[in-house]
C-alpha cells in the first residue's frame, strides 16, 4: 500500500460504475434531511429520535414501510457520503462496497431490532480519518434509519493496520455520542454528510 | 511521576498522526516578535533548530500544543533525546578541548559568529558539556550502595576518564566539563529569594509592564509557585493559564547552566553557541520538554539576534540515570567497575573565564539538608533568607493533609513574616490550584448561583490561606525530584543490578510487583543518598543524617544576613553581574524566562478542520 | 423457567425529547434524578411519577451521570458528571416528605430560589468527559472517572470544599464506571481497556490493590452487591443446609459484598474477593517471611459467577437488589433481564470437600464445583420499543400502589429519553404459562 501520508492517487470508480437500484427514495427521506439535520444538532443533541412522526409511534407504523429494506438501499445512503480528505464519494473511492454491507435480522421473534453492518475499507492501512469516516457512516445511518435499526460500521479485516482499535471506538455509543457534541468533529462530519440528498 | 508525560504512557502510543506530520518548509523562520496576542497558539513556532532535517519532522512545541496526542510526543521527546543521540553525536563530532585559544581575542564580534561559516572554525568539532543533578547521582548511589560523593565520580569518569567514554567511538569524544547543577542552583536559590522579595515589596506593582500575563519582564503574583519543574509547567500552561502569572520567572538550573555555559563562551570567547554541545542528567523525563521549549535558545539572550538564524537549545539533549547506564553499556562499559575515585585535578580544563570557572568548580561540594527538600530547597532558601533579614524569628512547620503537602511559617514573636508551601503531586497540585481560582468563576455561568448558606464559611477561609502563602514550592512528583519520573525505579533495580552484574547488597528479594512499602523504602534510600554527600560526611558509611544537625540548630539562630544555608548573597550577586558584564546580555534575559498558555487542540488557526479532526482521530484510546 | 414477571407501571412524565442515560433513587426521598443527553438533569416524584425539577443551565454537554449524597440532613444534595469534563454539586433545601407541587406558574423569583436545586460548586480537573460519578456509602468520598483514562477521588472537608485526595491513573483507556464498596473504603473502577481496577488508602495513598481481567470487551458498570446480603438472598433460607452449604455461607461471608460487572461481551460476571488466610494470621506466624506482608493491601478477586448470557448486543448497566439480591440487566438489545441466584442440586460430596481445600489454599481450580447457580427468573423484550435501554435500577416502590414496605420496581431509562417503572411480581402458576 501506498505509505505516504496522503493517498494523493486514490484509486476512483466511475460513478456509471457504482451499483445503484436508481431509485428515487425521497420516500424514506427525513423531511430535513442533508445539512439541516445537523443545524439543531449541536446545541440540543437529539438525532436518534428527530423522525417526522415522534419518538413515541416510530416502530409499528413505520414498520410495513421498512419491511423491505435492504443492502442496496443502505448502500444507496451511505454511498454519497464525500471523503473528508478528497473531493470524492466513499463509493467513489470504495471505501464502502455493496457486498460489505449485510442487514442481518432480529435474533429472536420477540425482538424487532435489525442490525446492519457495514465494513468500510479505508484507502490506506494507516489512514487515521477512519475512526471520523466511520462515525461519518454510523451517523448518517442511524439518522436515515428508523431505530429499530442498530448501526454497526466496523474497518474491513485487514484493511487498516489499527482495524480492531478503530472498531471498539466505532462501536462505543457513549464515546460516539460525545463526538457528536464535539463541534469541530460535527463540523466534519456535516461537511461530508452534505453531499447526502 | 509526572501526571501529564510519564514514559507509562507510551504503551498506548501507535504513531503520530497526519496532523502531526508537518512539512518543514512551512514554518516560518521566527515567529513575530511583538505578537499582539500573548496567548497565541504555540504551534507555528519554529521548529527545533539543532535536529537534523528531514523533509516531515515534528517539532516538539507542535507536539505540546496537541492535548489529543502528548504520547506520541513524548515518543518524539525519547526518541530525540536518547543515550544513543549522545552516542551518535559524540561519534559525529571530535570533542574540542579549548576551542575558545584558536581564536585570539576577546574582541570577536558577534557578527562575524553569527553571519555563517567561518573558516577558521574547526564546523566537525563540539565542545562536549554536561551538568549531572543531584538526584540522578542519588538515583545511582543507591543502585550501585556507594556515597553520592562516589555515584558522581562515576559519572565523571564515564564522561570525562580515561576509561569512560573517551576510550571508545569515532573520535574518542567525550565532555570536556561535567558540571553540578547545584552549583548553578545556588545562582537560581538567591534569585527566587529576590524574586520573592521584589513581588512582596509595597513598591512594585506586581504584572504592571506592558508584558502579557507570564512575561519575563513582569513580577509574579502572589504566591509564586516554582517553575523548576517542567511537568507542572507543561500542565499549567495546557490547563490552568490562569495560574501562569503565578509563576516564578526564573529558568531553572539545567536551563541556567545552559544558558551560563552558551553564553560566555559565544560572547566572550567568540565560540559559537551550535559549537557547545550541552548535555543534562535529569531526574525527570519531562526536562526532555523543558530543554525543547523555544524561550531556552541563544535568541532569548544573543544580542540583535539574526532571525535567519537557527536559534541553538541552550541545552542539546536531557537523558537519566537509567538512559546514562544505557550509554555506558552500549560503549561495553560496565557501570559499576568504574573508578570511585575523583578525575586528577592535573587533567581539568579550567573555564576559560577565571571568576566564572571559580564559580562552577568549587574546591568542595555540599549537598542539601533535609530540611530542604529533595527538590532543591527553593522554598527553604526563600525561608532561610527572609529569616536571616529578621533576628529572632522562628520557622514552624505545620503538615498538611498528606506527606507531600507542609506549610512553613515564620514569625517574629506573634508577628507573621512570611508563609511558604510545598506542594508535590498531581492530586495537591489540583487542590493548589483550585484554592488559586478566583472564587466567583465558574464554568457553569448559567446556573442558578445558591445563596451562601453560610457566609465567611470556612471554604473560602481554606481558599484565602493558599492565596497568603508568599511562595508555594511546587513538584508534580509525590515525594519530590528524587523520585522523579527518570529515576531508577524499585521495579527496575534488581534487573540493572543484573545487567551490571551484580548482587543485590542486602538480602531483600523482590518477587512479583513490588508494593508501595518496597516504593517507600527504595525511596528512603535514594533521599538518603540525596541529602548524604557534603564533603566532610562522606566517609560516613552508614549515611544516616546526623550531619543535618549543626544545620537544624542554627535554623532559629542568628545568621549573617548575607550568608544562608552557606551560600552568600553578595557572592552569587556579584557573579551574574559580572556574567552580564562579559557577555553583555542584561541579567533579566540571563535569568529569567517566560510561560504562555499553550492551546490544547491541535493549532486552531491556520489549520483545517480536517487537520484538527485528523489530530482528534488519530490520538488512538484519546481519540474522541 | 421464569419465576418473576417484569409489568409496566408507568412511564414518567413528561418524556424528554432525547436520550436519557442513566436514572438513580434518592436515598430515602421517594425522588429519582436521571442524567439527560439535553444537559439537564430531570428529579421526577416516585409517589406520582411526574416531574418536579428540572436542573439546566449548568452543564454545557450531556449530563452523564448522577449521585445523590447519602445521609444529608434538612437537605438533598446532587452530584452531577458531564461530558463537559466537569462535576457540579447542587443542593435543595427539603422541606417536607412529601412535596408535590407542580412548577407551573411560579413566578415569584424568592420562592423559585427556595424551591429549586441551586448549584453550589463546581469539580473540575479531568480533561475529557466524565463518564460515572458516585458519592461513597458514607457520604465522605466522591469519586469521577473519565475518558481522560483516570478516576478521581474527591473529599468533603464540609460543605463545597472539596479536595482532590487521589488521582489514578492504572487504566489504560476511557474508565466507564465507578462503584464503591458497601462497608469498606474500596473503590473499584471499569474501563474500556476491558478490566476492572480496585483501589484502597495505603498510607496517605489510594493504590491499586487489584486488576481483574476476565471480560472480553469494554466493562460498562459495576456493582456490589448489598451490605448483609446473606440475610436476604438464597442463603436466608436456613434449614436443611448441607455441610458444604454452611461452609460455602462462611466463605461468602468472609469474602464480603461480591462484585458484578456486565460488559461489551454480553456476559455479566460475579466476583468474589478471596478471604485473606495470611491477613488473619499473619501475626501468629514467626515463619511468613517479611516480604509477604508488604502485599498485604493487594487483594485478589476471582470470577464467582458467570452469569446465563440473555443478551446478543453490549450489556450497558447491571443493579442488584438491596432487598433481595436479584440481578437485573440491560443494554442495547432493549431487554431488561432478572437474575436470581440459588442452591445447586447436591452432587457428591468428595467434589464439594476437595474445592473448597483448594479455595483455602488460595488456589482456586477453574473447574472448582460451584455452590449455587444463577438463574433467569424474568426477561422482558422492548422495554423502551425498539431503542436501547443504558440504565435500569432497582428501586422502593412508593406509589399508592405499593403491595408492601419492602416492594421494589425496576425504573429503567432509554435512548427514547423516557423513564419507565416496572413492578417485578411472582408468577402465580395459574397464571404463568
Amino acid at each position: 500500500m501506498d505509505r505516504s501520508k496522503d493517498n494523493a492517487n486514490p484509486t476512483i470508480l466511475n460513478a456509471s460504475d457504482l451499483p445503484s437500484r436508481r431509485r428515487e427514495l425521497s420516500a424514506k427521506k427525513r423531511d430535513d434531511g442533508g445539512t439541516g439535520l445537523f443545524d439543531g444538532l449541536v446545541p440540543a443533541y437529539n438525532y436518534l429520535n428527530d423522525p417526522f412522526d415522534g419518538p413515541l409511534s416510530s416502530s409499528d407504523s413505520d414498520d410495513d414501510s421498512f419491511e423491505d429494506i435492504d443492502e442496496q438501499e443502505i448502500y444507496d445512503l451511505i454511498a454519497p457520503i464525500s471523503d473528508p480528505e478528497h473531493p470524492l464519494s466513499l463509493a467513489e473511492l470504495a471505501v464502502v462496497n455493496l457486498p460489505d454491507i449485510h442487514v442481518e435480522p432480529p435474533t429472536s421473534p420477540q425482538s424487532s431490532i435489525s442490525t446492519v453492518v457495514v465494513e468500510i475499507t479505508p484507502t490506506i492501512t494507516h489512514c487515521s480519518l477512519a475512526t471520523v469516516i466511520g462515525l461519518g457512516v454510523r451517523v448518517r445511518l442511524e439518522q436515515a434509519l428508523p431505530p429499530r435499526f442498530r448501526v454497526d460500521v466496523r474497518v474491513k479485516k485487514g484493511a487498516h493496520n489499527t482495524d480492531d482499535a478503530v472498531n471498539k471506538q466505532l462501536r462505543d455509543k457513549e464515546r460516539v455520542a460525545a463526538a457528536l457534541e464535539n463541534g469541530t468533529l460535527m463540523g466534519v462530519i456535516r461537511k461530508m454528510l452534505s453531499t447526502c440528498e | 511521576m509526572s501526571a501529564i508525560l510519564s514514559a507509562d504512557d507510551l504503551n498506548d502510543f501507535i504513531s503520530p498522526g497526519v496532523a502531526c506530520i508537518k512539512p518543514i518548509e512551512t514554518l516560518p523562520a521566527h515567529p513575530p516578535e511583538s505578537n499582539s496576542n500573548a496567548y497565541e497558539v504555540t504551534t507555528e513556532e519554529h521548529a527545533t533548530a539543532s535536529q537534523p532535517r528531514t523533509p516531515a519532522q515534528i517539532s516538539l512545541t507542535d507536539c505540546l500544543a496537541c492535548s489529543g496526542c502528548v504520547t506520541s510526543a513524548e515518543a518524539v521527546l525519547v526518541q530525540l533525546q536518547s543515550h544513543n543521540e549522545v552516542l551518535s553525536t559524540l561519534d559525529a563530532h571530535p570533542s574540542l578541548r579549548t576551542p575558545w585559544l584558536a581564536h585570539n581575542g576577546t574582541n570577536g564580534k558577534l557578527n562575524n559568529i553569527l553571519n555563517g561559516v567561518n573558516g577558521h572554525y574547526q564546523q566537525e568539532g563540539k565542545l562536549f558539556v554536561a551538568s549531572v543533578s543531584p538526584q540522578t547521582r542519588a538515583s545511582l548511589a543507591a543502585l550501585f550502595s556507594v556515597s553520592e560523593v562516589e555515584a558522581g565520580n562515576m559519572i565523571n569518569q564515564l564522561l570525562s576518564g580515561a576509561s569512560g567514554l573517551r576510550a571508545s567511538g569515532v573520535h574518542g569524544s567525550d565532555f570536556t566539563w561535567v558540571i553540578d547543577t547545584n552549583i548553578v542552583r545556588e545562582a537560581c536559590l538567591v534569585a527566587a529569594a529576590d524574586e520573592v522579595a521584589s513581588t512582596l515589596s509595597p513598591d512594585v506593582t506586581p504584572s504592571s509592564s506592558t508584558g502579557f500575563e507570564g512575561a519575563i519582564d513582569t513580577t509574579p503574583k502572589q504566591p509564586i509557585l516554582t517553575s523548576a519543574c517542567p511537568g507542572w509547567i507543561c500542565y499549567a500552561e495546557k490547563t490552568h493559564p490562569e495560574i501562569l502569572p503565578h509563576l516564578s520567572r526564573l529558568k531553572s538550573p539545567q536551563a541556567l547552566t545552559g544558558t551560563l555555559l552558551k553564553s560566555v563562551l559565544s560572547q566572550r570567547y567568540n565560540v559559537p553557541p551550535s559549537q557547545i554541545w550541552h548535555l543534562a542528567i535529569m531526574p525527570c523525563f519531562d526536562k526532555k520538554l523543558e530543554a525543547s521549549r523555544s524561550e531556552l535558545t541563544s535568541t532569548a539572550w544573543l544580542p540583535n539576534h539574526d532571525t535567519t538564524h537557527d536559534p541553538v537549545r541552550d541545552v542539546d539533549c536531557v537523558i537519566t540515570a537509567r538512559e546514562l547506564l544505557h550509554l555506558a553499556s552500549a560503549r561495553n562499559i560496565s557501570f559499576s567497575s568504574l573508578p570511585r575515585s575523583p578525575l586528577p585535578s592535573s587533567s581539568r580544563i579550567p573555564f576559560p573565564d577565571p571568576s566564572i570557572d571559580a564559580f562552577l568548580f568549587p574546591p568542595r561540594r555540599k549537598n542539601q539538608s533535609v530540611l530542604a527538600g529533595p527538590s532543591g530547597g527553593y522554598m527553604y532558601h526563600i525561608l532561610r533568607t527572609y529569616q536571616a533579614q529578621h533576628p529572632g524569628s522562628e520557622i514552624s512547620e505545620s503538615p498538611g493533609r498528606n506527606a507531600d503537602v507542609v506549610v512553613y511559617s515564620l514569625t517574629q514573636g506573634s508577628k507573621s513574616i512570611i508563609k511558604t508551601a510545598r506542594y508535590y503531586g498531581f492530586r495537591n497540585i489540583q487542590n493548589l490550584v483550585r484554592g488559586l481560582k478566583p472564587a466567583k468563576v465558574s464554568k457553569l455561568p448559567g446556573a442558578r448561583m445558591g445563596v451562601s448558606r453560610r457566609p465567611g464559611g470556612s471554604s473560602a477561609a481554606a481558599r484565602e490561606s493558599v492565596k497568603d502563602y508568599a511562595y508555594v514550592e511546587v513538584m508534580a512528583c509525590p515525594g519530590g525530584c528524587t523520585n522523579g519520573g527518570g529515576q531508577i525505579k524499585v521495579s527496575e533495580v534488581e534487573e540493572v543490578r543484573a545487567l551490571e552484574g551484580i548482587q543485590s547488597v542486602n538480602r531483600e528479594t523482590t518477587v512479583g510487583r513490588p508494593g508501595l512499602t518496597e516504593q517507600k523504602e527504595w525511596l528512603r534510600r535514594v533521599d538518603e543518598a540525596y541529602f548524604s554527600g557534603s564533603d566532610e560526611e562522606s566517609a560516613d558509611e552508614d549515611g544516616d543524617l546526623n550531619m543535618v544537625e549543626p544545620e537544624a540548630s542554627k535554623l532559629n539562630g542568628l545568621l549573617d544576613e548575607d550568608v544562608v544555608n552557606g551560600i552568600s548573597r553578595s557572592y552569587i550577586h556579584n557573579m551574574i553581574s559580572h556574567w552580564s558584564g562579559i557577555t553583555g546580555v542584561s541579567t533579566q534575559d540571563l535569568l529569567y524566562t517566560s510561560y504562555r498558555k499553550v492551546e490544547s487542540d491541535v493549532g486552531k488557526k491556520k489549520q483545517s478542520d480536517v487537520e484538527r479532526v485528523a489530530g482528534l482521530a488519530s490520538a488512538l484510546g484519546g481519540g474522541w | 423457567m421464569s419465576s418473576l414477571q417484569i409489568q409496566p407501571l408507568a412511564t414518567l412524565s413528561p418524556p424528554s425529547n432525547s436520550r436519557c442515560w442513566q436514572s438513580v433513587p434518592h436515598p430515602s426521598q421517594p425522588l429519582i434524578a436521571t442524567a439527560c443527553s439535553d444537559k439537564t438533569v430531570r428529579v421526577f416524584s416516585l409517589t406520582s411519577f411526574t416531574l418536579l425539577h428540572s436542573i439546566s443551565g449548568g452543564h454545557k454537554r450531556s449530563v452523564r451521570s448522577v449521585s445523590w449524597k447519602p445521609h444529608t440532613k434538612g437537605q438533598s444534595v446532587l452530584a452531577t458528571g458531564s461530558f463537559d469534563a466537569s462535576a457540579g454539586i447542587w443542593r435543595r433545601v427539603e422541606r417536607g416528605p412529601e412535596e408535590d407541587f407542580t412548577r407551573h406558574g411560579r413566578d415569584d423569583d424568592e420562592e423559585e430560589d427556595d424551591e429549586d436545586y441551586q448549584f453550589s460548586c463546581i469539580l473540575d480537573g479531568h480533561e475529557h468527559e466524565i463518564k460515572s460519578i458516585v458519592w461513597s456509602p458514607s457520604g465522605q468520598y466522591l469519586a469521577t472517572c473519565s475518558r481522560d483514562k483516570s478516576v478521581w477521588i474527591w473529599e468533603e472537608l464540609e460543605d463545597d470544599n472539596f479536595e482532590t485526595v487521589a488521582v489514578l491513573q492504572e487504566h489504560d483507556q476511557d474508565v466507564k464506571c465507578v462503584a464503591w464498596h458497601p462497608e469498606e473504603d474500596l473503590l473499584a473502577s471499569a474501563s474500556y481497556d476491558d478490566t476492572i481496577r480496585l483501589y484502597r488508602e495505603d498510607q496517605d495513598d489510594w493504590v491499586q490493590v487489584c486488576c481483574i481481567n476476565g471480560h472480553s470487551e469494554t466493562v460498562w458498570c459495576i456493582e456490589f452487591e448489598g451490605s448483609g446480603m446473606g440475610e436476604k438472598d438464597f442463603r436466608a433460607q436456613k434449614g436443611e443446609l448441607s455441610e458444604e452449604q454452611i461452609q460455602h455461607i462462611e466463605l461468602l461471608e468472609r469474602s464480603g459484598p461480591r462484585l458484578a460487572s456486565c460488559s461489551d461481551d454480553s456476559t455479566v460476571r460475579i466476583w468474589r474477593r478471596q478471604p485473606k488466610e495470611g491477613a488473619d494470621h499473619a501475626n501468629g506466624h514467626a515463619g511468613v517471611p517479611s516480604i509477604i506482608r508488604s502485599f498485604s493491601v493487594d487483594e485478589e478477586w476471582v470470577e464467582d459467577a458467570v452469569l446465563p448470557q440473555r443478551h446478543d448486543r453490549v450489556i450497558y448497566s447491571i443493579s442488584w437488589s438491596r432487598k433481595s439480591g436479584l440481578l437485573a440487566s440491560t443494554g442495547s438489545d432493549g431487554k431488561i433481564v432478572i437474575y436470581k441466584e440459588r442452591w445447586k442440586e447436591q452432587i457428591s460430596n468428595g467434589v464439594t470437600a476437595a474445592g473448597v481445600d483448594k479455595v483455602v489454599n488460595g488456589i482456586e481450580a477453574p473447574s472448582r464445583h460451584r455452590m449455587t447457580e444463577w438463574v433467569v427468573a424474568a426477561e422482558l423484550y422492548s422495554a423502551h420499543d425498539v431503542f436501547e435501554v443504558n440504565h435500569a435500577v432497582w428501586a422502593k416502590r412508593c406509589d399508592k400502589g405499593r403491595r408492601s414496605d419492602d416492594e421494589e420496581i425496576i425504573v429503567s431509562t432509554g435512548d427514547d429519553g423516557e423513564v419507565k417503572a416496572w413492578t417485578v411480581e411472582e408468577v402465580k402458576p395459574q397464571a404463568g404459562g
